[in-house]
């Protein structure tokens, strides 16, 4: 029996009975719908955490300090602030080319700044100059401070996008001047009077883009000042950093950058047992990974709520295979009269299986994509990309297919081995 | 001496009811089929009849003896291999028609060519078969749309598809009137003429008058063998039969 004649008579069959057919189609069709739409949300919200990562900049390895607690002796620090500015230039120095860029930051904590007779309070911190290239982060106005600021600890700074918005509105910020205060001393039975200011003038010299938020942290509403003007007029912790960022010249390099890096700071600091280092060294690829598998097991999750109901779907594809061999078995028995072999008998059920639950794979696809249409128009979830890649139709087509053969099997087996005379005779 | 269609020799089949009960339906059944043979096969009722020509229909198989059916010995064929010689071979035409519901007159004609033969010719041919039923103008309709006597002409179409050496009718007039009975017999006869060999089961001795030979059954053995004389013509009767109805 040809092919073509078995999906035709397949296909007869199932218009035949359209109600029926519809009806069991619909479990394959909610199964397939639910695992495109429970994937692609998953898939949206792992490649959604990805976007959030590599907005900090791609490729980075950051060094952050660490409390050493080798043997009691120096786990007291509790604020040990163990990364110095010459950790990162002894970095740049030793490893040349094969890194792409280097950046130091400090903190210098919050400050009430003001300008133009707004007031407005904001993170500052010190960077270096590499700072753009390293976070991939550049100036929409104006430009970055540069080495020569970072020498001579100019009172210059870059304004967050957000921040030069609150302080200048529509004024272009760049020329003007900023105040930056921070209430000190005092306090206690004092009382707010006897509260002393300083007060630092700085210059602003650019703007930067507009960066959006990540994990919660608004990043366009901060200050940039030169990373020893930050030392040595607002924290006075000279010659410390918070963390040093590197920016690897490849994702491929990563891993060998961490080490190297590592390598470099673990001579430097004298420390023999990379178990007890000082300073930590994470690789965005480890972050990525961490949270990719957090997000693939979500999405694996999802993907297996859908399979159950894909799974309910194919046992009602049996149940209705069944009761159709069943129905027909005169007509098997007339198709054996005249010649139908077992595999033509196989065929044409399995065919007719598979047909059900292919098109209702093909529905069900159009359905998850509905629903995730439908999904995106939710305001919670409009920062959700919904990803339907091809990979999960394939897939959702391919099992509903499989799903067709495996439930359509055991009837179809049963149609080809009935006896032609007990079937012919078959009431 | 022509070859024979059919050459049976010492066909026994036991059927077993239930746990204790055995039925011996054939007890070594000699039965030489020649061509262009028109042949009836009587008996009563758990003669037999049944049995024989499941096993002849290659529907069956029989515990013992052999088989040689159009000079290929059917004993011991896998399902497969008999599901083909009853494709080639034999041209089935039941009491019941047996015709599938879904499909149309012409589309059910078709049937033995999907399972073996070409496509290009199956309409080309399915369309003969039932020209030559005087079914040509009916060849969209389905069975439901037809009369008894009409559906029966389709499954005789059918069964004449792929030009079996044998057609094999079991009680093919038993659920009709007596004028479409004719007509069936009538083509039967005409394609008797034309060289068909046709083996009948019925219990009616009128029908059986039709056939060229007649064999009787009782208790699994073939009972009487004999020759008809001067068959009757079914034409005759239904010349006859469209004079009384004027």
């Amino acid at each position: 029996m040809k092919l073509y004649d078995s999906f035709r008579s397949a296909l007869q069959s199932l218009v035949v009975n359209k109600l029926r057919s519809a009806l069991t189609m619909l479990g394959v069709i909610i199964g397939v719908a639910a695992v495109i739409a429970m994937v692609s949300v998953g898939n949206g919200a792992s490649q959604s955490v990805q976007n959030t990562i590599l907005n900090l900049g791609s490729n980075l390895v950051t060094v952050t300090p660490q409390n050493a607690t080798d043997q009691g002796l120096r786990g007291a620090g509790a604020q040990a602030v163990s990364l110095t500015i010459d950790d990162m230039h002894s970095i740049q120095d030793q490893l040349g080319d094969s890194i792409a860029a280097a950046e130091s930051e400090q903190q210098a904590g919050r400050w009430q700044v003001t300008a133009a007779g707004q007031n407005w309070n904001t993170q500052v911190s010190g960077v270096t100059e590499d700072y753009p290239i390293v976070r991939d982060w550049g100036v929409d106005s104006g430009e970055f401070f540069t080495t020569s600021d970072i020498n001579t600890n100019a009172q210059v700074a870059v304004l967050g996008s957000t921040t030069a918005v609150n302080l200048f509105g529509d004024i272009d910020p760049v020329g003007q001047t900023i105040q930056l205060r921070q209430a000190f001393g005092g306090g206690g039975a004092q009382g707010a009077a006897a509260q002393r200011a300083r007060i630092l003038n700085f210059r602003v010299v650019g703007v930067l883009g507009t960066k959006g938020s990540t994990f919660g942290q608004i990043r366009d509403d901060q200050i940039l000042v030169p990373l020893t003007t930050s030392q040595h007029v607002l924290t006075g912790q000279l010659n410390r950093v918070n963390q040093i960022v590197i920016k690897a010249t490849s994702s491929e390099t990563m891993d060998l950058t961490t080490s190297d890096v590592s390598n470099i700071l673990l001579v430097r600091h004298n420390i023999a047992d990379p178990a007890s280092a000082d300073f930590a060294v994470t690789n965005q690829n480890d972050t990525l990974a961490a949270l990719s598998s957090v997000t693939g097991t979500f999405t694996l999750l999802l993907g297996a709520i859908g399979g159950i109901s894909l799974l309910v779907g194919g046992i009602g594809i049996m149940n209705i295979m069944l009761v159709s061999v069943n129905e027909r078995t005169r007509e098997i028995g007339i198709r054996k009269a005249v010649g139908a072999r077992r595999g033509d008998i196989l065929n044409q059920f399995l065919i007719e299986a598979v047909a059900l639950t292919g098109l209702g794979g093909v529905i069900g696809i159009l359905l998850g994509w509905a629903i995730t249409e439908v999904v995106h128009r939710i305001p919670q979830a409009a920062s959700l990309p919904l990803l339907i890649t091809s990979g999960t139709v394939i897939i959702a087509v391919g099992v509903s297919v499989a799903i067709g053969v495996v439930f359509g099997l055991y009837p179809a087996m049963r149609a080809a081995r009935l006896h032609p005379i007990q079937a012919l005779r078959y009431e | 001496m022509t070859q024979s269609v059919v050459q049976l020799r010492g066909i026994t089949k036991t059927y077993r009811i239930g746990r204790e009960i055995t039925v011996n339906a054939l007890r070594g059944v000699d039965l030489d089929v020649r061509p262009a043979e028109f042949l009836a096969v009587m008996g009563p009722s758990g003669s037999g009849k049944s049995t024989l020509m499941n096993v002849l229909g290659c529907l069956d198989v029989a515990d013992a003896g052999t088989y040689v059916l159009a000079g290929e010995n059917v004993n011991k064929l896998s399902d497969d291999k008999l599901a083909s010689i009853r494709n080639k071979h034999i041209g089935f035409v039941f009491q019941t028609y047996n015709l599938l519901s879904r499909l149309n007159a012409i589309e059910n004609v078709e049937l033995p060519l999907i399972y073996g033969g070409d496509r290009k010719e199956r309409r080309q041919r399915a369309l003969a078969a039932l020209e030559q039923v005087g079914l040509g103008d009916r060849i969209h309709h389905r069975p439901s749309e037809l009369s008894g006597g009409q559906q029966q002409r389709v499954a005789i179409a059918r069964a004449l598809l792929n030009d079996p050496s044998m057609i094999l009718a079991d009680e093919p007039t038993g659920n009709l009137d007596s004028r479409s009975s004719a007509e069936i017999l009538s083509i039967f006869q005409r394609l008797n003429d034309m060289g068909k060999t046709v083996v009948m089961v019925t219990h009616e001795p009128d029908v059986a008058a039709h056939c060229k030979r007649v064999v009787r059954m009782r208790d699994g053995l073939i009972a009487h063998d004999e020759l008809v004389p001067r068959p009757r013509r079914a034409e005759d009767e239904l010349v006859v039969g469209i004079g009384a109805a004027e």
